[in-house]
């Protein structure tokens, strides 16, 4: 038994010695960026051609935002974009045609969680 | 956040010297498109009206209607046009309208705020029940034109045509409401609209029915936004009950055939068994503790009244244990409840969860004289008979011979269709009992009971009317004083019919056990000198509650105990994600009060992120509760000694959660219950005003 025992044992360093000299990618821990802090988070036009959504935000180059089509009563968008604004107006043109036809909100929002929204129906 | 909140406001300010205005242009709707009764099958019109008020901005309106689907269906929605046409837009517009309706959706934003764009913009957030009663249906109105809203008057901006189902066995139902109307300029910004009052209309059927009885219940749209509510109908002989359903203004839908005539029925308010737990999670809140501690505190050593309950109502449902006085043995009993150790109500042994059984409320009718049509005129009533507002009732003396009951023992009086609230007795001589009582009558020239009511000239009116007296606290809610409540066995109320087409108006008042501060339960009414007051110490828990917002506008007069009503702000800041980790600070700005105690709930969607932990950062002699289970969070925190209550700018708590998932990836919220409470160093109910009831939590990676 004490034998057993004793293989058992050096089993288990092996397996451990083994473990010990595999390579493992440890993921690199992802950078955060906040960029810069907003100043404007407003949207300054908005335009619905048919399906096709034309908006236009008012925004601070070097901020991040995300613009999010969530549909009625819901949470989840059906549509979302990030991006990091270059000019102090950022001109977004959206083909909804996908959507199902019902009431949605673009939701406009800064990384400090500052937002807006505007409802459009798709027909 | 609150940068651009205040940005927000200072938007709107700029804008809001001319918002177009938005209202119903009545608080019913009585006829169908032909202009006869509303039958089932017919079809009726719901209008809009608004006053443009030379607004000059405004493009885009959104609407957003809230109606009964089980009875009700959309025909059409439509928009009256421009100027000239009947509408109100400006001549020579082009306009659009498109429409969508929402079956099984509740509105669950804000009703508040009197700009309805700000409505959309924060809080536009609703409820889904797929077997529910309600729909939404929203519809935009777009115009081009270059001319400002040429009109300052109100008149109808859209139309929306109904029908009554013709498979709908109801008799009455849920009104139709405006939850708010948004508004944009030509290029899509956002433009403050205001919202007027009516923004609910009740559809009425054909009244010309033959009924027993019309009831209503005053009910508490807190509590009916926690549980279905309805009203029993017993027959004391048979042992045999009709349950009937309330609806969101009070009315009970009745089906008159499945009663009979001349029976005795013991007439219960209701609710549904499996809400239980969430009904008085939501009723019972810190302040019903802080104020029924307060009245303890301020007792007399002989058990006399303390300083802070001011109704028999307060007291009794503060008398956890039924002794007939606030003790110590209610108060542990209350806590326990709001902090989630014990419960106070509990459904009974065997009840099997989800087979919709209904938990009787205590239950009394309103007022302690009931009319009924009669043969004789036993009544006058002299509009503004004591002056404007104020009107003079007569009761013949030979109506109160043989019942034990004296004239100056009623305070409250049911009168057919036209009043049902309290009075004050005036005088009486042989022949007369008189009562001043605080409403203009407004609808005598249209009530139901017209039959029975004869202009005499003079603004004298006399009704053949029959009254019973019972000024029993134990029966009539009018009649409880701070000294009677403890002469109360168990409220009961009942009700005998008489032949069909009697149509007795039954209004009905209930209680639930522990509810303090009445914020879930019927409202207190009292009269002084021609003048009602709602006595409660939770105006500010109430703010939201239509019912009472419309009972409190009519009377004009708001009242707590106290004469206080003050608020804190609480200020929540959407989250950006960068971490499996999540803290939310909630910030409190106690606006100059001392607050000894705080009370919130939070809802998350637990597949996507966990409670972990409060922080908390209130003084040490505080006593912290939190508990977290199915997605809910509830905590806070109480000031047990009273002596070092908090004030100014600060976070007494943080909630940490961690995601499920990659954090960085998220996207959710974290929303704030209504369950939500504060109260003073004295007790007295705080209010809160929130700047979001919605935390936004978005991973890093959506941006």
């Amino acid at each position: 038994m004490k034998k057993i025992n004793k293989i058992l044992g050096l089993g288990f360093l092996i397996t451990l010695l083994a473990l010990s000299c595999t390579k493992i990618d440890i993921p690199q821990p992802q950078v955060i960026d906040l960029g810069v802090k907003s100043t404007s988070t407003t949207i300054k036009s908005i335009s619905q051609t048919g399906n096709i959504v034309t908006a236009e935000f008012e925004t601070t180059v070097g901020s991040k935002y995300s613009v999010q089509i969530i549909p009625f009563g819901g949470e989840i968008p059906s549509k979302k974009e990030g991006f990091t604004a270059t000019e102090g107006v950022t001109k977004k043109v959206y083909d909804l045609s996908d959507l199902s036809k019902k009431y949605y909100d673009i939701v406009f929002i800064d990384i400090s969680g500052n937002e807006t929204k505007y409802p459009i129906l798709i027909k | 956040m609150k940068k651009f909140l205040i940005l927000g406001f200072l938007m709107m300010s700029l804008t809001s010297f001319s918002q177009i205005k938005f209202k119903f242009p009545d608080t019913r709707v009585l006829t169908d498109i032909n202009g006869g009764v509303i039958d089932r099958g017919d079809q009726f019109d719901v209008m809009v009206h608004a006053n443009g008020n030379g607004n000059a901005a405004t493009r885009q309106l959104l609407f957003d209607f809230q109606y009964d689907q089980t009875n009700f269906e959309v025909i059409s929605v439509n928009h009256t046009g421009t100027g000239g046409n009947g509408g109100v837009l400006p001549s020579g517009s082009n306009i659009q309208l498109s429409w969508q309706n929402y079956p099984g959706y509740t509105y669950a934003g804000n009703s508040t705020f009197t700009d309805g764009t700000q409505r959309y913009l924060s809080n536009a957030t609703y409820t889904y029940n797929a077997t529910g009663s309600n729909a939404i249906l929203r519809a935009t109105l777009t115009w081009a034109t270059n001319s400002a809203m040429p009109f300052n008057a109100y008149s109808q901006i859209v139309i929306v045509r109904f029908r009554l189902k013709a498979a709908s066995t109801a008799n009455s139902f849920n009104p139709v409401k405006l939850n708010f109307v948004a508004g944009w300029n030509g290029q899509g910004v956002a433009v403050s609209t205001f919202m007027d009052s009516p923004l609910l209309t009740e559809v009425i059927m054909n009244q010309n029915t033959g009924k027993f009885v019309t009831a209503k219940v005053d009910v508490n749209s807190n509590l009916y936004n926690l549980t279905n509510i309805k009203v029993s109908f017993r027959d004391t002989i048979s042992n045999t009950g009709q349950l009937f359903s309330v609806l969101s203004n009070g009315n009970v839908d009745v089906n008159q055939s499945l009663l009979s005539e001349n029976k005795v029925y013991e007439v219960t308010v209701m609710h549904n068994m499996d809400n239980t737990n969430a009904i008085y999670n939501g009723a019972i809140t810190i302040s019903d503790f802080t104020t029924a501690q307060g009245e303890f505190t301020s007792m007399g050593l002989d058990g006399s009244n303390g300083q802070i309950l001011r109704t028999g109502q307060s007291l009794y449902a503060a008398d956890i244990n039924r002794n007939k006085v606030i003790d110590g043995g209610d108060l542990p009993r209350l806590l326990g409840q709001i902090v989630g150790i014990d419960t106070l109500v509990t459904v009974p042994s065997g009840y099997v969860t989800g087979s919709g059984g209904y938990m009787s409320l205590p239950t009394w009718r309103e007022t302690d004289a009931i009319s009924v049509a009669g043969q004789t005129e036993w009544c006058v009533v002299n509009v503004n008979g004591y002056g404007q507002g104020q009107t003079r009732v007569y009761i013949d003396m030979r109506e109160f011979s043989g019942t034990n009951v004296l004239p100056e023992n009623i305070k409250s009086l049911q009168l057919f269709d036209l009043y049902s609230g309290p009075v004050e007795f005036m005088s009486k001589d042989a022949s007369w009992a008189f009562y001043k009582v605080p409403s203009t009558f407004t609808t005598i020239s249209t009530s139901t009971f017209a039959p029975y009511i004869r202009s005499m000239g003079n603004n004298d009116y006399g009704l053949k009317s029959e009254f019973t007296f019972n000024p029993n606290p134990s029966n009539s809610w009018g009649s409880v004083t701070t000294t009677n409540w403890k002469d109360i066995t168990y409220p009961k109320t009942y009700f005998k019919t008489g032949v069909l087409g009697t149509n007795e108006i039954l209004e009905l008042k209930y209680l639930l056990w522990g509810d303090v501060n009445r914020s879930h339960s019927s409202q207190v009414v009292v009269i002084n000198n021609g003048a009602t007051t709602i006595q409660t110490n939770a105006v500010n828990s109430l703010q939201t509650n239509t019912a009472f917002i419309t009972t409190a506008s009519n009377t004009g007069f708001i009242n707590t105990s106290t004469g206080e009503v003050n608020s804190i702000n609480v200020n929540l800041s959407n989250i950006t994600v960068t971490s499996n980790s999540v803290e939310i600070p909630i910030g409190v700005n106690t606006n100059g009060n001392s607050v000894g105690a705080l009370q919130f709930e939070f809802q998350y969607d637990p597949l996507k992120i966990k409670f972990e932990e409060l922080k908390s950062e209130v003084p040490n002699s505080w006593y912290i509760f939190v508990n977290s289970k199915d997605g809910k969070v509830k905590f806070g925190a109480i000031d047990q000694n009273n002596k070092t209550s908090i004030n100014g700018n600060l976070i007494p708590f943080k909630l940490r959660f961690s995601t499920i998932g990659n954090g960085v990836d998220i996207l959710t919220s974290v929303k704030v219950s209504p369950t939500m409470d504060a109260s003073n160093s004295k007790g007295v109910q705080l209010g809160i005003d929130l700047n979001s009831t919605q935390i936004k939590l978005t991973g890093y990676n959506n941006f």
